[in-house]
């Protein structure tokens, strides 16, 4: 299996996942829109443990949508293997879709029914019936918080509550791996701690969750395990310490005032041991191969022209930096 | 099981998001409604204008009692002038008072004791001129049998009075009125009701293709069409749960246009709508011009790609239809190259269907090759629909 993972910047898994234990499995995965002149997804392989809490992190257009529709079986890939459950999807097509719940990013939702109607609708056309719908009907309306809302049209609710629904109706069948597509955009932070805590539930109870979104602190707080897509490649994947201490362990971000911030690039550039500066200003990040030691002379050097930097970081700070490191990009503007 | 839960969520999901569709209500059931009225009191004296009156009706029998009866009650009839002539049987003098009849010189000729194959000397006939419009056919065939039915009341009545005082029972052999049909072509016109009550009721049938195809876009453009897809269910079963609403508010709008034309364009002043006798091939059209315009409507949901586009070629391409159709504008008001045009309409097929059955009285065998029509129009375009939807479901 460890033959699965080789890629370069995996960070591996204590023990790697025995056949039986995968939820998913994709192995060199190629995928592109018709008419398109480019791969969306490029040689993505991909594997995810039966109970983990996966988050899928990429830039706007990396492909996290586009792997998630192959995964569903929405867009045929152009090339590689998905199994979900050990289950190809043109084996049992009916099977393979019960084994997943797609929340689409865009709102899944009928406007003119109210909540019940579209749990009742979707719950239906999932295949549930008779008591086992109520029931499932009930844990929807709870799991999203519109009990009271239940007999409003959907049109009527605010942004945050039609999310919630929106997820919620992909519970409904109960479905063993759950495929979340930024299911909390828009959501207040105390509605999306209430969601965070469900989904965590879920989990535990044995669920396994891939979870895309553009919240990393989100993403930092509720996963374990991350992948990163940039450009419809994978370009990391594992533990989320492993791959903070591995991506920015070699970062020190500088803050100058923005009037300098280029001219200290301009001599840092030229410094022994800095591989890397980029600059976003007022923030400069230098890629060293050793932060501690090179620090004081990197000082000592921006003294010497009269530059002071206003504040000094080392290290990992957050997956912000993680992801910055990583993609060459920021997750959202003005983050 | 499972699929039949399916279906019933289709069809569930689709009947609610129809009932709660407000602008589509109003197009699909009010403004047929509103229509109906409005053109059939407008255009009424239009279809009445070639109505000379009284009617001229042509009286041809042999001399004798019977005769001179009839005539009598025949003239009592103020909305007829009658001509009569009586002499002894002749061909010729038949043939005369059916070509003055056919070629319009006059509305009715009523020929006594024509003896003919299977027709007994008894019985009367009565040739119609096959440009009447279908109104005035109807009075003067009335007025002509209310004429008979008199003559046979009064003899009947003397009789009882003089031979059978107490027995109600005894009556005189009655003199059978024969409504000409061999011999005289020409189709009969339709009055302002029997034009306008289809004509509009199939307009708004067609046009569902723009609440159809936009709700379809809705769908696709919010997640829904991505989650549906995500689904274990079959195209098939979406595409099923799209038919039957619009086949009942279809069906529903019909009968309200119809019940409207009959029993409230006459509070209003306006002729009442004659459904014809044949219930059976009324619900045969009615369903097949139904199927039609769900079809047509599915067809153009997957072709367009935004609303505006379902709105614009909905709206377009269905009055378009319906102005070739004569729909818009009466087919006998065009000119005959147009005529044969509108031929090509789904909806004319539909209102000949229906005229057949309000004007001509044709039952079954009658409206059916424009139920062939109007059913295969519908079953090509369902297929190439269900066939497009299936490929748009599929993994791409
Ligand atoms: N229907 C489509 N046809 C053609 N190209 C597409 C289509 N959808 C997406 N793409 C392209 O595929 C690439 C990946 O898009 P995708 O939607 O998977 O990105 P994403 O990671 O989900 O982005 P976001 O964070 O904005 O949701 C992009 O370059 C996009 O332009
Ligand atoms: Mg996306």
């Amino acid at each position: 299996m460890a033959a699965l993972l080789p890629r370069p910047a995996s960070v591996p898994l204590a023990r790697p996942p025995a056949e039986a234990e995968l939820a998913v499995d994709i192995q060199n995965l190629f995928g592109r829109y018709r008419r398109a002149e480019r791969d969306s997804i490029e040689d993505v392989s991909l594997v995810v443990r039966k109970g983990a809490l996966l988050g899928l992190l990429g830039p706007n257009g990396a492909g996290k949508t586009t792997l998630l529709s192959m995964l569903c079986a929405l867009m045929r890939p152009r090339s590689g293997s998905i199994t979900v459950h050990g289950l190809r999807f043109a084996e049992a097509p009916d099977a393979y879709k019960d084994l997943i719940g797609l929340a689409p990013q865009s709102l899944a939702l009928y406007p003119r029914l109210t909540a019940r109607e579209n749990l009742e609708a979707f719950g239906r056309l999932s295949g549930l019936s008779g008591a086992r719908l109520r029931e499932r009907v009930a844990f929807g309306l709870e799991f999203a918080g519109l009990q009271d809302l239940a007999h409003r049209r959907v049109e009527t609710y605010s942004g945050g509550q039609q999310r919630r629904l929106n997820l919620a109706t992909t519970l409904l069948p109960d479905p063993p791996v759950l495929v979340l597509d930024e299911p909390t955009v828009g959501i207040d932070p105390q509605s999306r701690h209430a969601i965070h805590e469900n989904l965590r539930a879920l989990n535990r109870a044995g669920k396994t969750i891939i979870y895309t979104s553009h919240y990393l602190d989100e993403v930092e707080q509720l996963c374990d395990e991350i992948a990163v897509l940039d450009g419809g490649r994978l370009i990391a994947q594992g533990a989320l310490g492993a791959l903070l201490a591995r991506f920015t362990g070699n970062r020190i971000e500088l803050r100058f005032d923005p009037r300098t911030v280029a001219a200290a690039a301009d001599i840092l550039r030229t410094m022994a041991g800095v591989e890397d500066v980029a600059l976003r200003s007022p923030l400069l990040t230098l890629v060293t191969d050793d932060p501690y030691r090179r620090l004081p002379a990197i000082l000592k050097m921006l003294a010497h022209v009269h530059i002071r930097p206003l504040s000094v970081a080392v290290g990992a700070r957050d997956l912000e930096q993680a992801f910055l490191a990583l993609t060459g990009t920021q997750l959202r503007d003005g983050s | 099981m499972r699929r039949l839960s399916q279906l019933r969520a289709a069809l569930v999901k689709e009947t609610l998001g129809l009932l709660r569709d407000k602008e589509a209500l109003l197009m699909l059931i009010v403004m047929p409604a509103v229509f109906v009225l409005i053109m059939s009191l407008a255009l009424q004296d239009t279809f009445r204008q070639t109505i000379p009156r009284p009617m001229r009706v042509i009286f041809l029998a042999g001399p004798g009692v019977g005769a001179q009866r009839l005539l009598a009650a025949l003239r009592r009839e103020h909305s007829l002038a009658v001509a009569a002539r009586i002499s002894p049987d002749d061909r010729a003098e038949r043939a005369r008072a059916r070509g003055l009849v056919r070629e319009g010189h006059a509305a009715l000729a009523v020929v006594l004791g024509v003896r003919r194959h299977g027709v007994r000397p008894r019985t009367a006939v009565l040739y119609v001129n096959p440009a009447l419009p279908a109104q005035m056919r109807a009075l003067g065939i009335s007025l002509v049998r209310r004429a008979f039915a008199r003559v046979a009341t009064d003899q009947l009545a003397s009789i009882v009075r003089r031979f059978a005082p107490h027995s109600p029972g005894v009556r005189p052999a009655p003199l059978r009125l024969v409504v000409a049909k061999g011999g005289l072509e020409g189709a009969p016109t339709p009055t302002s009701a029997q034009q306008n009550a289809p004509a509009w009721a199939l307009l708004a049938m067609f046009f569902l293709t723009v609440p159809l195809s936009v709700a379809v876009i809705k769908e696709r453009q919010q997640g829904i069409i991505t989650r549906l897809r995500a689904l274990p269910v079959p195209s098939w079963v979406l595409l099923a749960g799209k038919i039957l609403p619009y086949f009942l508010i279809n069906s529903i709008q019909l009968l309200m246009v119809l019940a409207e034309a009959m029993y409230v364009l006459p509070l209003l002043g306006g002729d009442a709508l004659t459904v014809g006798h044949a219930p059976l091939a009324l619900v045969v059209v009615a369903a097949s011009a139904n199927l039609a315009a769900i079809g047509y409507g599915l067809l153009l949901a997957t072709f367009v790609q935004s609303q505006e586009q379902a709105t614009s070629f909905g709206a377009v391409s269905v009055l378009i239809m319906a102005a070739i159709g004569g729909i818009l504008v009466p087919k006998m008001v065009m000119p005959a190259a147009m005529q044969e045009l509108s031929a090509i309409s789904p909806m004319s097929w539909g209102l000949e269907g229906f005229q057949a059955i309000f004007v001509r009285g044709d039952g079954l065998a009658g409206v059916l090759p424009d139920t062939l029509r109007l059913l295969g129009f519908g079953a090509a375009c369902l297929i190439v629909a269900a066939i497009r939807f299936h490929r748009e479901l599929r993994p791409q």
